[in-house]
């Protein structure tokens, strides 16, 4: 590692500037410095280093100032957006960005959650960590139902980059060999327990066509040499991944790309860097550089560079295209389609089902495992999909027994309830949808015209609503559930469609679309801008549908492969 | 106090322990791990510390009488058996502090309303405060709220519950409830999907991360 990794003011002229250090950004960091490119990650939060920053990992409730939970004014006044997140607790409110310091509105009659992770590492140190490649069902979505624009690639474009970034981050999973979620290179998947296999089998067996499998996540089940020599050990089973890992047993940039591209000696980090824009040069028509807000003392700086890859999470990366005018881009950078800013998405989570698995008193399992199953889609062509609405749905979840917690509003007291709270109570089971969303142009954000934050950047106007579309698969994903769960044997089964937000699944993606056409797109098939073309968005920003698997590897995988392809680019003079 | 940033024996197989061990000493000593886990940045200073006379001095929300009333009950709740029980263990402190930090002005009047109607009930059942009655007519009164009985209606009870849960979330995060009534498993070395569930064990370990 160079001595002088962190920098602040420099004249120097980097081969490439890295906007964002999240998932994407740690990898085109890692790539482009391991090509031997001079490269500059920038992060508009501060430094967080792995395991010396992990200010809340390993420390006992009992020690914690409110065992855990998170003072009310602080909420009410600092985290009302960010509390809505299952992974915010007193232990990983650092993690997450400051909702007074960072206003945005919502259109009239719609909401939206922006979770927001403004540190180096971004959202890679609280992501869930489920691991799924795309197939070209997937890709093919668009085209087949007419929503959207088609995707400018295929499965066979992304698979050896999929492979390439899973060696690295340690994927673990069961192969599967199913045609809508194909298999990735993995490390042993997470243990079932009895009454999971159980379910497993009833399903399988009852209704052909779907099969539930081991969730796959980028944990360490069983580290490779590779990982070792990172200086990451196997996953010990804590599930306590959001407040950080110093055993680097889950992929973030900290435990896996970051160390990796500070080893080459190429690279240099700007934290507390605000981007404002990019700067844009009319005779050479390229992005010279990025204008810098300091996040502490508002001082402007800029930063040159001769590529400038956005990884600053789907919504940032808009947000700066957006702000980036010129005379020839007067409605923000690379944005002579149209488009930027259009076409938003999120995963509908809005259906869960649930019930009671009897008998199993005897079996028990150890430890916290750190992820759960997953029921495919298996709605994902048209052939196989619902009269009733487009697209498909996944499930996750899983099989416990219940503990003091959820027996804590249980009625009782004395001996007899002490006695109860000290055993394990009765297996449940849970499964919680996750469903695709149409692109819409109509779901969209925007600069405000007038409101602006700390920074002088304009706000955000978001403007994202689910359609009916949305609602009528959540409200047949709640009946699905509950029929697969009673087949199975389970009691006390219920389930029922939400009405969260669009956000809260933090899988926002569009907004900068990729395409074929440079008059409907934002971004050719390599990431790369149809107008400006030393500008890359590889990040959520760039994609064309949501698909019904998590996105985070995906996102890897686009930004290893445009990295391969501005390299060669830049080999040859060519941007 | 319990050494938490000691690494819990590992029920895994010889064959993976010894390679954990191995890749532990591969990156760093054993005894950095260790402090690795011990956390520092959430000041124990500023954690609820139990005290041994909260029930003698006024809260924060509390007064000095209802301090006194709620660690009766708290004793009730969560008894003293082999293990100290919610009261020994100042869970009453703990609720003043948690309520007064956590809850809304609206719950920490449901936490009063539902004291005093618990005296009111004691009163008019036995002619004396709660903290006057014995511990089987404190259960029976307690009981009974539960219930819905004696006078004790529906919004009582949701005022209980509130109570109950603050008690029992209170006494298994407290380092008595989490390490010694359950087993504290600061880290398990790894998920065994399917083991024999042990009845007179510590069958549920107490969560890390809620």
């Amino acid at each position: 590692m160079n001595d002088d990794l962190y920098i602040k003011e420099t004249k120097q002229v980097f081969d490439a500037i890295v906007v964002g250090s999240g998932i994407s950004g740690g990898w085109a960091a890692k790539e482009f410095c391991e090509r031997g490119l001079k490269t500059l990650m920038i992060e508009r939060g501060p430094v967080v280093e792995h395991r010396k920053d992990y200010i809340g990992e390993g420390i006992p409730p009992w020690q914690q100032p409110q065992r855990t939970k998170v003072n009310n004014l602080l909420v009410e006044q600092q985290y009302k957006i960010q509390q809505q997140c299952y992974a915010f607790n007193d232990a990983t409110k650092h993690f997450f960005g400051n909702d007074r310091d960072l206003p945005y509105t919502t259109a009239k009659g719609t909401t939206f959650s922006w979770i927001r992770g403004n540190q180096l590492g971004g959202k890679s140190l609280t992501w869930h960590r489920q691991s799924y490649r795309l197939s070209d069902h997937d890709f093919a979505a668009n085209s087949l139902d007419g929503h959207g624009n088609d995707w400018p690639i295929r499965y066979k474009d992304l698979a050896s980059w999929y492979s390439h970034v899973e060696i690295h981050a340690g994927i673990s999973g069961s192969h599967e060999n199913l045609e809508q979620l194909p298999d990735s290179e993995y490390l042993p998947p997470l243990e079932m327990t009895l009454p999971e296999i159980a379910v497993k089998a009833s399903i399988e067996k009852n209704f052909p066509g779907r099969t539930m499998i081991m969730g796959r996540t980028a944990h360490l089940t069983q580290p490779t040499e590779l990982h070792l020599s990172q200086g990451r050990i196997q996953c010990q089973a804590r599930n306590e991944c959001h407040k950080g890992c110093s055993f680097g047993a889950y992929f973030s940039t900290q435990s896996s790309t970051l160390p990796a591209a500070a080893k080459t000696g190429n690279l240099h980090v700007a934290a507390n860097s605000v981007v404002q824009s990019l700067i844009y040069d009319e005779k050479t028509k390229k992005v010279k550089g990025v204008r810098i807000i300091d996040n502490n003392d508002l001082s402007e700086r800029e930063y040159f560079g001769k590529v400038v890859f956005l990884c600053a999470s789907t919504i940032g990366s808009t947000q700066i295209m957006l702000n980036s005018k010129s005379k020839s881009f007067p409605n923000g950078i690379a944005n002579s389609s149209g488009t930027l800013g259009h076409y938003l998405m999120d995963h509908n989570y809005n259906a869960t089902a649930q019930g009671d698995i009897p008998g199993f008193e005897n079996e028990n399992y150890r430890g916290r495992r750190p992820g759960g199953i997953l029921i495919p889609n298996f709605q994902y062509k048209p052939s196989l999909g619902s009269k009733h609405y487009l697209r498909g749905f996944a499930f996750s979840g899983g099989a416990y027994r219940e503990d003091w917690k959820s027996m804590q509003h249980a009625d009782g007291i004395g001996i007899n309830l002490k006695q109860k709270l000290g055993q394990a109570g009765k297996w449940r089971f849970n499964l919680s949808a996750q469903g695709e969303m149409l692109p819409r142009f109509e779901n969209h954000i925007a600069l405000h015209p007038t409101l602006k934050d700390k920074w002088g950047m304009p706000q955000l106007e978001i403007n994202c609503r689910w359609s009916e579309n949305e609602m009528l698969m959540m409200e047949d994903a709640a009946k699905v559930g509950a029929e697969m769960l009673v087949k199975a044997g389970l009691e006390n089964v219920t389930s029922g469609a939400t009405h969260r937000s669009p956000g809260i699944a933090i899988h926002e993606v569009g907004s900068a679309r990729m395409g074929h056409d440079a008059k409907t797109s934002v971004l050719n098939k390599y990431n790369q801008s149809h107008d400006v073309n030393n500008l890359f968005v590889t990040d959520g920003a760039s994609f064309c549908s949501s698909a019904v698997q998590n996105p985070s590897l995906t996102f890897m995988a686009l930004t290893v492969r445009a990295v391969d392809y501005a390299a060669e680019q830049l080999k040859q003079g060519r941007i | 106090m319990k050494n938490t940033t000691q690494v819990d024996k590992p029920a895994v197989t010889d064959k993976s322990r010894r390679c954990f061990i191995a890749g532990m000493t591969a990156i760093f000593s054993a005894a950095t791990a260790a402090q690795l886990l011990g956390g520092n940045a959430i000041s124990v200073a500023v954690a609820y510390t139990p005290k041994a006379n909260s029930a003698k001095t006024a809260g924060k929300i509390f007064r000095q009488t209802q301090m006194n009333q709620l660690k009766d009950i708290c004793a009730v709740v969560i008894p003293k058996t082999k293990t100290l029980g919610a009261a020994e263990v100042d869970t009453h402190g703990f609720l003043d502090n948690q309520l007064f930090h956590c809850h809304t002005k609206d719950q920490q009047q449901q936490a009063k309303s539902i004291l005093m109607k618990i005296d009111q009930v004691a009163s008019k059942e036995f002619n004396k405060p709660f903290t006057a009655c014995d511990k089987q007519q404190q259960y029976d009164l307690l009981t009974s709220l539960e219930k819905i009985q004696n006078g004790f209606n529906s919004e009582d009870k949701q005022n209980w519950k509130l109570i109950k849960g603050l008690i029992i979330f209170g006494y298994y995060t407290s380092e008595v409830g989490a390490s010694q009534e359950l087993n504290y498993l600061a880290v398990p070395g790894g998920f065994t999907g399917s083991v024999p569930y042990d009845k007179d064990g510590k069958g549920t370990g107490s969560l890390a991360y809620y």
